[in-house]
């Protein structure tokens, strides 16, 4: 069983031996001096009663002896599988072995408190490891060193939980923010794709107002080509009561002539009548005479009937040349209204005209702000992107999203082709916009590519990616300042202000 | 060798830093007692060694405690008890008891190893006795295995009511001397 190595012992025999050699050479000796007493004595029972008495003393210390021996091996195997690890073994049964008792209980002792101090800590950690941070050491019993380790240890497991707790909560944020952030793509392109689909209608709705402009200006054009027949009308109308009125008087002036003729007439006949009664007082003398007399009479009856029958012809007209004034007169009411008729048309369509063109403006300033709200978004999107894909392990769909450049998102696409052209050319917002929005893109690309490295030991580096982050950030923010500056230009340009 | 000594209602009680250490075979019997052991239950190495772990066994103990602590030994987990123990002379100490598998490097069953410690005797007072004293009279009223399952069943249902496992109430109420909320 022992087999030591130390060579400085290697000489000297064990106890063991020792006492086997030891014993053989007393009872030699015990038998040697009982043989020569005997033969130089004779037996004698004293010299036997002696002998064997010394022989017993000796067995009882040779026992004795050897119990010791087998403690002190026992003392020796448990020491030794202690020393292998195993704290399990105990030195029993060491009963009146006085001194080798007490070395037996103190290493029992020992191993008390050595196991315990294991089994605790064993235990304890294996609970942690599961999970349970409720079952720390006990250190109560374990003297010195050994309960101060514990109580250090019922700290560290207190301060492992405290940290378990602060991993887990870390744990729930981040997968709460992982979900947060791909809904909130998903939800901006939704808002996006909304966006796209009102500033289509917008668009259309302008270009409906534009039309209907175009078509007030047209009706309005038509409306004066109206007032101008309107107003040839009525200098027509104008003009024939003028006629009327001429033609009527003429008919007065008729009539006068006609009573002159009449009384002429009349006169004439008074004359004729007057020859005939000198044509009868001159006899046969005056015969020829009264018959030109009676001719005369004849041509009077007949100039006065003449001119009553004119007159009476021109009483007709008279009052035709009346009804004409009267009917003339209602055409330059009727024409009167209509033209008050056109002019209220005329505001009216002048009103549309307005209101469409102000419709077509003001739904340009709409398109205006959708479309750069719509440009914004785009940015915010990238951004997120760029978020998640830091976030991730895998360089998935955002990382592919967050890899184009300035002149390729929707911005870049929009800023370039509309590069110094029409209302873009004056605006210091436009000209302004161009370098940080490329500082957002270089910004991101460069966090990425830190991501690559090892952000997970060198705090540098996770330093440098929050900073990258930041300044895309700051530029963003810039960006989204040039964007409301132009939003505002236009505007203004639209006298929307 | 077994002694029945009527229980009396001396108590001894155990020093602050008084560590009671035992080792049993896997059937239960004594092969290790160390000194405090000796001293506090009165018994003889002699006395002890080769008996059952019983011998110091308690009539006040409920049944029950001892079901549930061979169960989850044999499923290698350790125990956690406060436990009514009599001495050699029927006078009695509480313990704060602690019983591990013990197992060998090729992780082969040794044997059983028992640390009591010194429990707090108000934290007893306040809940142990009052458990215990439910469950025994619940194990008097019945007969045979069907009163200690009866007598683990309410064992469980004060675990439920209070909302934790065994062994964290049992920590708990010796740590601190209260149930955790």
């Amino acid at each position: 069983m022992v087999n030591s190595h130390n060579n400085t012992s290697r000489g000297i025999p064990f106890l063991h031996t020792q006492l086997i050699w030891g014993s053989i050479f007393c009872y030699l000796v015990i038998t040697a001096t009982f043989i020569y007493s005997s033969w130089q004595y004779g037996i004698d029972y004293w010299h036997v009663a002696g002998g064997a008495v010394v022989s017993t003393i000796l067995a009882l210390q040779i026992i004795q002896t050897r119990r010791m021996l087998e403690i002190l091996k026992r003392l020796n195997n448990t020491l030794t599988l202690s020393v292998k690890g195993e704290l399990h073994h105990r030195v029993n049964s060491t009963k009146g072995l006085g001194e080798l008792g007490i070395v037996a209980w103190a290493l029992n002792d020992l191993l008390d408190q050595v196991e315990s101090y294991f089994k605790e800590v064993d235990t304890a950690f294996r609970q942690v490891s599961q999970g349970n941070f409720n079952r720390p050491p006990l250190s109560a019993g374990l003297p010195g060193r050994m309960g101060d380790s514990l109580r250090s240890i019922t700290l560290s497991i207190s301060a492992m939980h405290d940290n378990q707790a602060l991993l887990n909560a870390n744990s729930l944020a981040s997968n709460l923010h992982k979900m947060n952030t791909s809904n909130l793509i998903k939800n901006l392109k939704q808002t996006q794709q909304d966006l796209i689909n009102i500033n289509e209608s917008s668009r259309s709705v302008g270009e409906q107002s534009s039309f209907n402009a175009q078509e007030a200006q047209q009706s309005l054009n038509s409306v004066g080509a109206i007032q101008a027949a309107i107003n040839e009308i009525t200098h027509t109308v104008q003009q024939v009561t003028e006629v009327v009125q001429v033609l009527s008087q003429d008919s007065t002036q008729v009539a006068a002539s006609l009573m002159t003729i009449k009384e002429i007439a009349d006169q004439t006949n008074l004359l004729a009548l007057n020859a005939s009664i000198e044509a009868a007082r001159a006899g046969e003398n005056g015969r020829g005479f009264a018959v030109v007399a009676d001719e005369v009479k004849a041509l009077s009856q007949r100039t006065k009937s003449a001119a009553e029958s004119v007159d009476k012809i021109l009483q007709g007209f008279s009052r035709r040349v009346d009804e004409v004034s009267s009917v003339s007169e209602q055409s330059q009411t009727v024409t009167q209204e209509m033209k008050q008729m056109v002019e209220q048309f005329e505001a009216r369509f002048n009103q549309l005209a307005h209101s469409s063109e102000t419709s077509a403006r003001e739904v340009e300033g709409i398109c205006t702000v959708i479309y750069h709200s719509l440009v914004k978004l785009d940015h915010v999107v990238y951004k997120q992107n760029g978020y998640v894909a830091l976030g991730e392990q895998d360089k998935g769909a955002e990382y592919q999203a967050v890899q184009v450049n300035h002149t390729q998102c929707r911005l870049g696409r929009w800023y370039y082709e509309n590069l110094n052209q029409g209302q873009f050319a004056q605006s210091q917002a436009y000209k302004a916009l161009e370098v940080p929005h490329k500082r957002v893109h270089s910004s991101v690309h460069q966090a990425l590519a830190l991501v690559d490295q090892d952000w997970q030991k060198d705090v540098t580096v996770r330093d440098a990616i929050v900073a990258a982050m930041q300044s895309a950030e700051s530029a963003s923010e810039e960006v989204m300042h040039w964007i409301d500056q132009m939003t505002e230009e236009r505007m203004q340009q639209l006298g929307l202000t | 060798m077994t002694r029945q000594t009527t229980p009396r209602s001396h108590e001894v009680v155990l020093g602050e830093h008084d560590l009671i250490v035992s080792k049993t075979c896997p059937k239960g019997k004594i092969t290790y007692a160390n000194r405090k052991f000796m001293a506090i239950s009165g018994y003889s190495e002699q006395q002890l060694l080769g008996q059952p772990h019983n011998i110091i066994r308690h009539p006040d103990m409920p049944k029950a405690v001892y079901r549930l602590m061979w169960k989850a030994l044999q499923q290698g987990h350790e125990f956690f008890g406060f436990v009514k123990n009599r001495c050699a002379d029927g006078s009695y100490y509480w313990v704060f008891a602690n019983v591990t598998p013990d197992l060998d490097l090729q992780g082969e069953l040794k044997g059983y190893y028992s640390v009591r410690r010194k429990p707090n005797l108000e934290t007893i007072k306040q809940f142990i006795e009052p458990l215990y004293r439910s469950m025994l009279d619940i194990e008097a009223a019945g007969q045979g295995a069907g009163a200690i399952d009866q007598s683990v069943a309410k064992l469980e249902s004060w675990l439920q009511e209070i909302g934790i496992d065994y062994c964290h109430a049992m920590i708990a109420l010796y740590q601190q001397g209260k149930l955790p909320k």
